[in-house]
């Protein structure tokens, strides 16, 4: 052992021993400065759809996809569907007259038909 | 949620909460964390003012990071270590560019409430606090992760990123530098001849 050193690990250990006990060092100042950075924090970054819990899952879920304003574009949007799906034939005669000038859907038959002779599968078939 | 029922939660799960803009969970974490970050910038830098600056910055990213933290894959603690480490060092890299030597430290203010509280144990930690300011940073940091924070030899290795082995022979030779630098402080400190 040299003499100008502590001798026993045990000696060291009461140093160690000491710092353990030694009281908590964080101020109350520096406490309130950490917890106002943590809460300034989450207010700067704060996100756009914030479920909150008294509301449910449902109800964030609801304002998750836009709420009423894109339900309101939805229903348009599926009226206009409806729409166009009940009611082709009236398109369709109007864009017959106007691409072939007849006024019936027939009548565009029967022009056409007169370009092929169909007699030929009237005999075979007839 | 109220505070004292997040007593139990894991810090991990704690910091999820904050990212969700929990402000019960904010509190939680500054309660719990803050000591012990300013416990481990004092042992490593020696000063209040500057370890209270590495407490804020480090609780700072902490902040910032709790949004991206992946649950599981590191404890908040050991990541906290590594942040307060390396923001120690830049400080008293900068110290020795500037300012006073780590042998220049002046003596740990004292915070008792009077002199009649002063004691043996309080000049012990005195002693312990400049002595490892003395300690090469890295032995320093090792030593005090091993016997004041008291970690065991692999989490030490994963807040330091260098092995196990490394970490003995950092403890090993902190101790031995650290019994040499308190030598003289034997008798003062209520130790004998014997």
């Amino acid at each position: 052992m040299e003499m100008n050193e502590i001798d026993r690990d045990d000696e060291l250990q009461r140093f160690f021993d000491a710092a353990r006990r030694q009281p908590n060092l964080a101020s109350d100042a520096l406490m309130e400065r950490v917890l106002g950075d943590a809460l300034s924090y989450q207010t700067a970054t704060e996100k756009v759809v914030k479920v909150d819990s008294k509301v449910g899952f449902l109800a964030g879920l609801w304002a998750g996809i836009g709420g009423w304003p894109a339900a309101a574009g939805l229903a348009t949007a599926s009226l206009a569907g409806l729409w166009i799906g009940v009611s082709p034939s009236l398109g369709l005669a109007d864009a017959v007259i106007t691409t072939f000038g007849s006024n019936t859907a027939e009548s565009y038959i029967e022009e056409f038909s007169t370009s092929f002779d169909f007699a030929f599968y009237d005999g075979e078939l007839g | 949620m109220p505070l004292d029922m997040l007593a139990e939660v894991p810090t991990e799960t704690l910091l999820t909460l904050f990212a969700n803009g929990d402000q019960a969970s904010a509190q939680a974490l500054t309660a719990r964390l803050t000591p012990i970050v300013m416990g481990h910038a004092f042992r490593l830098l020696g000063d209040r003012t500057e370890a209270e600056d590495v407490t804020q910055e480090a609780m700072m990213r902490l902040w910032k990071i709790a949004g991206e933290w992946r649950q599981g894959e590191a404890k908040v603690t050991t990541w906290l270590y590594r942040v307060v480490a390396n923001l120690a060092t830049d400080r008293l890299r900068r110290r020795k560019r500037n300012g006073p030597a780590l042998d220049d430290i002046p003596e740990v203010e004292d915070m008792s409430p009077g002199p009649s509280e002063f004691t043996i144990e309080r000049e012990r930690q005195d002693a312990l606090q400049r002595a490892l300011s003395s300690l090469p940073e890295r032995q320093r940091e090792a030593v005090i992760l091993r016997h004041l924070e008291e970690m065991q030899n692999p989490e030490i290795a994963a807040v330091m990123e260098i092995s196990t082995e490394a970490v003995e022979s950092l403890v090993a030779r902190g101790k031995r530098a650290l019994k040499v630098a308190l030598a003289g402080k034997r008798k003062e400190l209520g130790y004998g001849d014997e």
